[in-house]
């Protein structure tokens, strides 16, 4: 097409669709509706993702990125270089190097992938708060508003490309969404508004098919595809063809989805952006390891990088850990090995996390080597307080659960925690909790001038015969029972009697005080605990 | 509802148990045992208790009173297993910021005691070694040193031992020995007693002597004053 003929299709694009503009804009305001104004966005891409991740960058030689698909290893990406020798995706390895024989082969890094795809979002996050992760390698950025923060939306668009340095970025900015995404895809850069039907007039209409991520709302991907097909054999290529179409006639054949696709191509703003929110509850993070490691402290140095890897993420979206689970995937082992943990006070250090972590894999490390890794952390929201001047000290948060934990390690963590009185009629029913300490702790109450008696519990009870003992006084008996309706045997079951009685046990010199208690279904007598 | 039953019972004087008693004890009794920042002392039964008195020395419920009025979080680690909730919580003692270890062996209960004095900003920290043989509590002198050291290190929490007799050596800024003094017996079936009056005897103090708290508190006996 000689550039005389482009000029003049472009124009009467432009003329068609300001015509139609003219009118859908008439109708609007008569409607009472107006199109929203001063909206910007901002597209990121990185084009062949796979082979940038696998690679740290984009290389100039001739580089694929392959992956074993059934019984082939298959091309999955490859750069400028290898796509000129005639290399393209889906192509076999073998195939591959019988037209480069320079080629340079690396294999897809899942891992490498996901790290790249959060950093993408994570630098796209100190742009816009409203963001969205169209796919891995794309991110779509609201830029309404924010020209006061960043200066320009191209300024912004750099310093973006800046904070990746050493991977390849294209941008797009554009009025609406699917504008952005289209100028990334394409590097069109920035359209002015009003700009989008002459610009996209020459590109092919193929590439509506990528939109899918923001269109999906309100469009069908495989509607999408059947009406691309139908486009193409109608020879029409371009969106400046589908642009010019009379939309009337062009409802009447392919329906509401090529009047939207028609809309797309005329540059009009269509497509949502659904802003990625927070996570709901839970964060993960996987490792593989090949050859499989049996290594305690290389398992230990895995998951602490798994929950380092986190910390953007928690930060990003101001929240905190309050749990938290290692699966390990162990050789000739089809469970998971799983270690648990919780804190108590919930924190986003990934230094204490992965302390509480590593302190449960000494304790009982791995049988077998380990081949995966996955760290799931439960997050909630952190609590915010304001320490008052005079509220009592209280341990560092960030020492407490680590504490806890060792305790638990040394001791066994049944028998770790802080013991709540249990409203119950059996005497001494208590029960142990997880030690947390409230945010504020009250002062110390005035001390009473006197006291109450204290117990020396014995667990378990000491049985005693009459001819052990010497009863000096006593008190009582007061007589409880419970849990009658269970069956016998039942330990929540009791019936006894109780004394305060001084005893002069035999073989003791002194008389002590002692809760002496019957059981009144044995009738054996028990000494429950010494006051002290 | 239970709750505010038993104490109006206990009131009126008809406790279900020794729990109506009430000891005279002063807590702010000079000799009474004051825990420092940064110390470790110990409460001991007096070994020569008063006439009639029962051979148990009430450490334990002075023990209790102490973790009552320590402004933050305490610690009681406990390896015999005794520890009683109820009688805590009846001495004023707040249980949700008390952090309770149970069993395990003396050394490990040291070494517990040491790793939450690293944690910092407990309060107290009470090692509860009373109702042990003398077998058990062969305790190298070293591990005691070293607790002192992160205790003056921290400058926060007060380490406080019970046991049957003295272990700390000269690590301990005081020892301070308790005994029944005097009970009035009651003799119904619904109290043994109503009073029971707790005496305390300073037997080691690394603190100079402070004149104006020269004058005995109201209860207690001081067979040995202030010995350095």
């Amino acid at each position: 097409m000689s550039l005389s003929t482009q000029s003049a299709t472009e124009s009467a694009v432009a003329s068609a669709v300001a015509e139609d503009v003219a009118s859908d804009a008439a109708s609007r305001s008569r409607g009472g509706l107006q199109r929203r104004e001063a909206s910007l966005f901002i597209a990121a891409w990185m084009p062949v993702f796979p082979l940038q991740a696998a690679a740290g960058g984009l290389p100039q030689p001739a580089t694929i990125v392959s992956a074993r698909t059934g019984p082939l290893d298959l091309v999955v990406a490859a750069n400028g270089a290898a796509r000129r020798a005639g290399i393209h995706p889906l192509m076999s390895v073998s195939q591959a190097l019988g037209r480069a024989a320079t080629l340079a082969v690396l294999v897809r890094n899942g891992e490498a992938e996901s790290q790249l795809a959060t950093r993408l979002l994570a630098e796209a996050d100190h742009i816009s708060p409203r963001i969205q992760a169209v796919g891995p390698d794309l991110a779509l950025m609201d830029f309404a508003g924010l020209e006061r923060l960043h200066g320009s939306a191209a300024a912004a668009a750099a310093r973006l490309a800046r904070a990746l340095g050493g991977f390849t970025l294209q941008t797009g900015i554009a009025a609406h969404p699917a504008m952005a995404l289209i100028a990334a895809k394409c590097g069109l850069g920035e359209i002015a508004a009003g700009g989008e039907a002459a610009a996209l007039a020459r590109l092919p209409v193929g590439l509506l098919a990528d939109l899918n991520e923001l269109t999906r709302a309100f469009m069908d991907a495989a509607q999408v595809s059947d009406v691309l097909g139908l486009l193409s054999r109608w020879g029409i290529h371009t969106m400046g063809a589908l642009a010019v179409l009379p939309r009337a006639q062009l409802a009447a054949r392919l329906g509401p989805t090529g009047v939207q696709l028609q809309a797309i191509a005329r540059g009009e703003a269509l497509g949502i952006l659904q802003a990625a929110g927070a996570p709901d509850s839970a964060l993960e993070r996987t490792l593989a390891f090949d050859p499989a490691i049996s290594d305690l402290e290389v398992i230990k140095l895995a998951v602490s990088q798994a929950a380092q890897a986190l910390t953007p993420e928690l930060d990003r979206h101001d929240r905190v850990v309050d749990r938290c689970q290692l699966a390990l995937g162990l050789e000739n082992d089809p469970r998971p090995r799983l270690y648990e943990r919780s804190f108590a006070l919930p924190t986003r250090e990934a230094s204490v996390i992965a302390a509480q972590l590593q302190l449960a894999l000494e304790h009982q490390p791995p049988a077998r080597p380990v081949y995966s890794l996955a760290l799931r952390c439960g997050v909630v929201h952190p609590r915010r307080v304001q320490a008052r001047l005079f509220a009592a000290a209280r341990p560092d948060p960030a020492k407490l659960p680590k504490l806890v934990a060792r305790l638990g390690e040394m001791f066994g963590s049944e028998r770790v925690g802080s013991p709540r009185l249990i409203d119950s009629h059996r005497r001494g029913a208590f029960a142990l909790q997880p030690f947390t300490l409230p945010d504020e702790l009250e002062p110390p109450a005035i001390a009473p001038s006197s006291a109450r008696l204290a117990l020396r519990a014995f667990r378990p009870p000491r049985a005693v015969e009459g001819s052990q003992m010497r009863l000096l006084r006593r008190a009582g008996p007061w007589r409880s029972q419970g849990g009658w309706w269970r069956e016998s045997g039942d330990a929540q079951r009791w019936a006894e009697d109780e004394w305060d009685a001084e005893i002069c046990l035999a073989g003791e010199s002194h008389p002590a005080w002692y809760r002496l208690a019957r059981d009144l279904t044995t009738q054996q007598y028990y000494l429950l605990g010494r006051y002290d | 509802m239970k709750s505010a039953l038993e104490n109006l019972l206990a009131s009126r004087g008809f406790g279900p148990t020794l729990a109506a008693w009430q000891a005279e004890a002063e807590p702010d009794a000079a000799f009474a045992l004051q825990l420092r920042p940064g110390t470790v002392s110990e409460l001991v039964p007096d070994a020569e208790p008063a006439e009639n008195a029962p051979g148990s020395g009430g450490v334990t419920s002075r023990a209790l009173q102490l973790a009552a009025a320590a402004s933050g979080p305490i610690a009681w680690l406990d390896p015999q297993d005794s520890f009683d909730p109820a009688s805590a919580e009846g001495a004023g003692v707040a249980l949700e910021r008390l952090l309770w270890v149970r069993g395990g062996a003396p050394p490990a209960a040291l070494e517990a005691a040491q790793l939450i004095l690293h944690a910092g900003r407990f309060a107290l920290v009470v090692v509860d070694f009373l109702a042990l043989p003398s077998a058990a509590l062969r305790i190298p002198r070293a591990a005691w040193f070293r607790l002192l050291r992160t205790l003056e290190r921290e400058r926060r929490a007060s380490l406080l031992v019970l046991a049957p007799r003295p272990l700390a050596g000269s690590c301990a800024d005081q020892v301070v020995a308790c005994s029944y003094q005097s009970v009035a017996w009651r003799g119904s079936s619904y109290a043994m007693f109503d009073r029971a009056r707790l005496g305390f005897r300073l037997v080691t103090s690394r603190r100079a002597p402070t004149p104006a708290k020269r004058p005995v508190a109201r209860v207690g006996r001081v067979d040995q004053e202030f010995v350095a």
